[in-house]
């Protein structure tokens, strides 16, 4: 758990803490899009009420399976039968969907459901609606295909290759737009990209197209990657990893190549840079003794985050991680030869439950890490928080100083955050 | 259409069912499944997860190890958990998957006793059916490990059985239950499941009348009558009723089995927990004896407390097409059911449940004793 050079397997506790989105909810973003669920009654429980609490119940409904349709496979049949009325209701309601999913869970990959077949059948029926199969499995969380990665590569499937590419670039890997006051729209603009590009744009299907006429996808989080690389073959749109970065040298590494891709001169990026170094050691100096505590499901990267704080001045008191991801390895490996002492605790992990509270004064980045570990001072911030760049820093930096100066209110931050496993 | 949920969410699953029975116990809970199961117990069907010290884990199940049948990995990883943690017991608890492949939950939960020498339970749920389900195949596999009998009762011994914070919330409805028995001379003996023991389970078998609130112990219930003589009564004291404390004695004395129940009419329709609803419904014609009252129930429904004329709710569709019929002027459930188009126009009172709404409405959920519940009774009770 934290002996720091071991990502134990083990039985996972899912503290209040643990979540994200969940895929539904990702599901949800293609505009004009409805979604049947079709699993037993309990894998859709979560997913229902998380919709419910958001405001997005209005476009998924539920066919519960049961033991006799599972073990018949009638259920097949009874999915055409909901598609139909579903659509035919959305229909009368003046809401037709122009993208209908088909959603299933773990089991159907034990099942082996012909969804091909039955989008195939209701193509046939409704050509004017796109129907795609998506699929809540977490089974397939260590395949190179999980939940996570796959929900993205769904939602870029519908778009269709479009005629001419314009000077557009579409943000992909994140679900939450990147905030505005981020410098990265100034600086593609800078480069030429009069179009900055997120699904959460649009609201019609239609207008959602216009991401097929953007001439680069830039990845700013590893999910996105497969789904660019099936746009990339597609599509003909090329991608960059571009993944966010709080290390100001990676910061300006990263729009460089992305410069690179888009074939031209990398603005001169030096403000921005010093701008954030400066964030970054300011803040350490406020906060003194105060240790943070990094959080690897509120940071992508939480190795590379924890280096840029320790560069910065700051004390690192810990690194919760459940599993070390690759574009993080060099940075773990960096901080395990720099800072041994840094403890790194692995969030799932059965002692999770037994462990002692810090008693130290902590700010922790993320909920989980706040949760377990007991920090006085949590920053809220979950998964999809739309930092990006220099400024990225700048924020999270004034997040800190903010954090540190008020005592969390957990229960409250948790109960604020509509979080799904 | 049979089957599809438009607008309401599924009910909390037998799996949910059989963590929140083992939450009190110290044990380790381990749910069979890659995470989402264990998601939907932990994130919405234990509103006492916050700040809990209850183990409950969920196994980290992939592909891999389904398609290959690998028990192994989730053995061994019971068995380190159990070696940081020192459980009383441990439940091992199946999932969709785990039904999928036929894994064999109890024989796991056989060879993980005998590694370890901790009583161990295994249960073959698979999120299709639902939480009271799960509850009380907990609650009688654990009177069947764990209760003795007795060489003698304990005069005014009384057992709860059913009490979860699915039906029953978390805001110390289970405590003013206690404490309504214990104002009344009865000793309680055992909680189940808020507030269990290992300890009380072992000593149930001394009660002299089993109070039955939930339907999630009414096997539980029958069980103990059949083992050990216990009688029981199935009602939920609500409001200021002293219905139940009544039942309570004449079994005491004739030790005859009671239940409340009533049979149905047309007016005003209740959803919810059958025992709950109908004490809930006797309380109000009590008040009211012309008014008719409907029972409907959603969760499982025992045909020993169904009145003439409850209904018995499969899915979405039957709740809108009762909702519809005009044959009922209130209606008393969680307010998702109030949601629903086919509520419009009936006066509806908000009465919440857990296992249905979660996190949604669990925060307003009413004591059953005392003043809220009369108010709902009052309410109930006067003309719309």
């Amino acid at each position: 758990m934290c002996c720091n050079d071991i990502f134990t397997n083990s039985l996972h506790y899912a503290s209040p803490a643990h979540g994200g989105w969940g895929v539904l909810k990702a599901g949800q973003l293609i505009p004009e899009s409805y979604h049947l669920f079709i699993s037993p009654a309990a894998c859709g429980r979560h997913g229902a009420l998380a919709a419910q609490m958001e405001g997005r119940r209005g476009t998924v409904s539920h066919l519960h399976l049961t033991e006799d349709a599972i073990v018949s496979g009638s259920y097949e049949q009874e999915v055409l039968e909901a598609a139909n009325l579903l659509i035919e209701m959305r229909t009368g309601q003046g809401l037709r969907p122009k993208v209908f999913s088909l959603f299933v869970s773990c089991i159907d990959d034990l099942l082996g459901t012909d969804l091909d077949a039955l989008c195939d059948e209701l193509g046939k029926k409704y050509p004017d609606i796109r129907f795609i199969s998506c699929h809540m499995n977490p089974t397939t969380t260590d395949t190179g295909v999980p939940p996570a990665v796959n929900i993205q590569n769904k939602l870029y499937s519908v778009l269709q290759k479009a005629p001419e590419t314009d000077t557009g670039v579409n943000i992909i890997g994140v679900l939450q737009a990147l905030r505005p006051d981020m410098e990265i729209f100034d600086v593609l603009r800078r480069m030429g990209a009069e179009k900055v590009r997120h699904i959460t744009d649009y609201d019609t299907c239609e207008a959602y197209q216009s991401m097929a006429k953007s001439r680069l996808n830039i990845v700013v989080a590893p999910p996105g990657k497969y789904a660019c690389m099936n746009m990339r073959q597609k599509l003909g749109i090329p991608f960059v990893m571009a993944l966010t970065a709080f290390r100001p040298e990676n910061i300006t590494k990263t729009y460089r190549q992305i410069a690179n891709a888009l074939g031209v001169a990398c603005p001169d990026l030096a403000e921005y840079e010093k701008t954030a170094g400066m964030a970054l050691t300011e803040t350490a100096k406020k906060l003194g003794d105060v240790k943070i505590i990094v959080d690897g499901e509120a940071i992508n990267r939480p190795f590379e985050f924890a280096r840029a704080l320790l560069e910065g001045g700051f004390t690192v008191h810990s690194i919760y991680e459940q599993k070390l991801i690759p574009s993080d390895e060099e940075d773990y490996n960096w901080v395990r030869e720099n800072h041994p002492e840094i403890p790194i605790r692995q969030p799932q992990h059965p002692r999770m439950t037994t462990a002692e509270k810090t008693a130290e004064e902590c700010v922790a980045v993320g909920y989980s890490a706040g949760y377990l570990s007991g920090a006085r001072h949590v920053v809220d911030l979950g998964g999809q928080n739309g930092l990006y760049g220099y400024q990225g820093v700048v924020k999270l930096m004034d997040m800190i100083e903010k954090a540190a100066s008020e005592e969390a209110d957990m229960k409250k931050m948790l109960k604020d955050t509509i979080l799904v496993i | 259409m049979k089957n599809l949920w438009i607008t309401l969410p599924a009910y909390a699953p037998d799996y949910s069912g059989i963590c929140s029975a083992f939450f009190d116990l110290g044990g380790v809970s381990a749910v069979h499944d890659a995470s989402g199961c264990t998601g939907n117990y932990t994130g919405y069907d234990e509103p006492r997860w916050f700040g809990a010290s209850a183990k409950v884990f969920c196994s980290g199940l992939r592909e891999i190890d389904a398609v290959m049948g690998n028990d192994e990995k989730l053995l061994q990883n019971l068995v380190s958990a159990g070696a940081d943690i020192g459980p009383t017991v441990y439940a091992v608890i199946g999932s969709p998957v785990p039904m999928v492949i036929g894994a064999d939950m109890k024989g796991i939960a056989r060879e993980l006793e005998a590694r370890t020498g901790v009583p161990s339970f295994g249960f073959d749920t698979n999120g299709l059916h639902l939480y009271d389900e799960g509850i009380s195949a907990a609650l009688c596999a654990l009177i069947g490990r764990f209760t003795v009998r007795q060489e003698r009762t304990i005069a005014g011994g009384v057992n709860i059985l059913g009490t979860s914070p699915l039906d029953f919330a978390n805001n110390g409805n289970d405590v003013m239950l206690k404490e309504a028995l214990e104002s009344k001379g009865y000793r309680v003996i055992g909680k189940m499941m808020m507030g269990a023991s290992i300890d009380q389970i072992r000593n149930l078998a001394a009660a002299e009348v089993n109070l039955v609130v939930s339907v999630s112990g009414l096997a539980a219930a029958r069980l103990l009558e059949r083992e050990y003589g216990v009688p029981y009564v199935a009602g939920n004291i609500v409001g200021d009723s002293e219905e139940v404390f009544r039942m309570l004695e004449q079994t005491r004395a004739d030790k005859k089995s009671r239940v409340v129940t009533d049979d149905a009419g047309d007016g005003i329709l209740i959803i919810g927990e059958q025992i709950t609803a109908n004490s809930l419904r006797r309380a109000i014609k009590n008040r009211c004896p012309e008014i008719g009252v409907t029972v409907a129930v959603m969760t499982n429904c025992q045909a020993s407390l169904r009145g003439e004329g409850d209904i018995v709710l499969t899915d979405e569709d039957s709740a809108r097409r009762l909702l519809s019929t005009g044959r009922f002027h209130t209606l008393i459930a969680d307010p998702l059911f109030g949601e629903l188009p086919e509520a419009a126009g009936l006066r509806v009172i908000s009465f919440p449940h857990a296992a249905l709404s979660s996190k949604l409405y669990w925060d307003e959920s009413p004591h059953f004793i005392g003043e809220e519940a009369e108010n709902i009774i009052r309410t109930a009770a006067s003309a719309p």
